[in-house]
C-alpha cells in the first residue's frame, strides 16, 4: 500500500520533469523564431522542475528496500538470567500460594459462604419434613 | 559492581547482521543512482553550466541525506555501522549525473 503511494509519486514526478524539458525546449524554439536573445527560462518551469526533482528523490528514496537493523542482538545489555527466562513454565497454582496472606482471607470468606449455603439447605429440609409431619398428623386425625 | 563493568564490556562487542548491511547498502546505492539521474535531468533543463551544474549536486545530495535520516527516524546508527549519510559514492553518482545533464541539455538547449 505505501509502496504504491511512493511509485505514483515517483511516476508523476518524472513525467512532470519530462513535460519541462518539453516546455523549456518549446520555449527554446519560440525564442528562436522569434528572434530574441535567450535569457533564462519563464519562472514556472524552473519551480516545476525543482519540486518535480525534490519529489523524484523522496519517492525514489522510499521505493529503495526499506532499512534493516544491522545489529545482531537489540537487547545486548541484557544478563543471562534475563535472556533464558521462560515464562511459559511458570505456574502459580501451587501449594505455596497458601502462604500468601489474602489466601487466608479468601478461606474465611469461603468458608462463610459454605457455611450459609449448608444453613439455608437445612431450613429448606426442616420445612419439608415440618409439612410432612402435618400431613401425617391430619391423617391420623381423621 | 562486577556485574555492571561486565555489562559495559558487553556493550563493546557488538556484532553486526552482514545481510542487513548489504540490503542497506543497495538502498543506498538504489537513491544515490536515483537521486542523481534526477539532478542531472533537472540541471540539463534548467540549462545549467559550469560550477552551477555542481552546486545543484550538491544540493539535491543534502536534500537525499535529509531524506535518508527521515527515512531511518533519526536512529542512523542502528542502521549503518558509521555515521555519514552525505558521503556514499559520489563517484558514481556523479558520473551519471554528468551523463543525464549533458543529455538533457543537449536535447533542450541546444537542437
Amino acid at each position: 500500500m505505501a509502496s504504491t503511494i511512493y511509485r505514483l509519486i515517483t511516476i508523476v514526478s518524472l513525467l512532470s520533469l519530462i513535460h519541462c524539458a518539453y516546455s523549456a525546449a518549446q520555449h527554446r524554439f519560440y525564442l528562436r523564431l522569434t528572434e530574441q536573445p535567450f535569457v533564462s527560462l519563464p519562472a514556472d518551469v524552473v519551480a516545476q522542475t525543482v519540486i518535480s526533482l525534490v519529489a523524484l528523490i523522496y519517492g525514489t528514496s522510499f521505493l529503495a528496500n526499506p532499512f534493516q537493523y544491522i545489529k545482531k542482538d537489540q537487547h545486548h545489555d541484557r544478563t543471562c538470567d534475563e535472556a533464558l527466562n521462560c515464562p511459559s513454565f511458570i505456574t502459580f497454582d501451587n501449594r505455596a500460594k497458601a502462604m500468601s496472606p489474602e489466601f487466608a482471607m479468601l478461606r474465611t470468606l469461603k468458608q462463610q459462604q459454605r457455611l450459609r449455603q449448608n444453613s439455608s439447605r437445612s431450613t429448606h429440609s426442616g420445612r419439608v419434613s415440618e409439612a410432612i409431619h402435618s400431613s401425617e398428623s391430619t391423617d391420623s386425625q381423621e | 559492581m562486577s556485574e555492571k563493568s561486565s555489562k559495559a564490556e558487553k556493550k563493546n562487542d557488538e556484532c553486526y547482521n552482514t545481510v542487513a548491511i548489504t540490503n542497506n547498502v543497495e538502498a543506498l546505492e538504489f537513491g544515490r543512482t536515483c537521486q542523481s539521474c534526477a539532478a542531472g535531468m533537472a540541471a540539463g533543463i534548467l540549462g545549467l553550466t559550469g560550477f552551477h551544474g555542481f552546486i545543484l549536486y550538491f544540493i539535491s545530495v543534502g536534500i537525499q541525506a535529509l531524506i535518508w535520516n527521515v527515512k531511518a527516524q533519526g536512529n542512523w546508527l542502528s542502521y549503518f555501522p558509521e555515521r555519514n549519510s552525505f558521503t556514499w559514492s559520489h563517484g558514481n553518482g556523479l558520473l551519471t549525473f554528468v551523463l543525464l545533464w549533458v543529455f538533457f541539455y543537449g536535447m533542450v538547449h541546444v537542437y
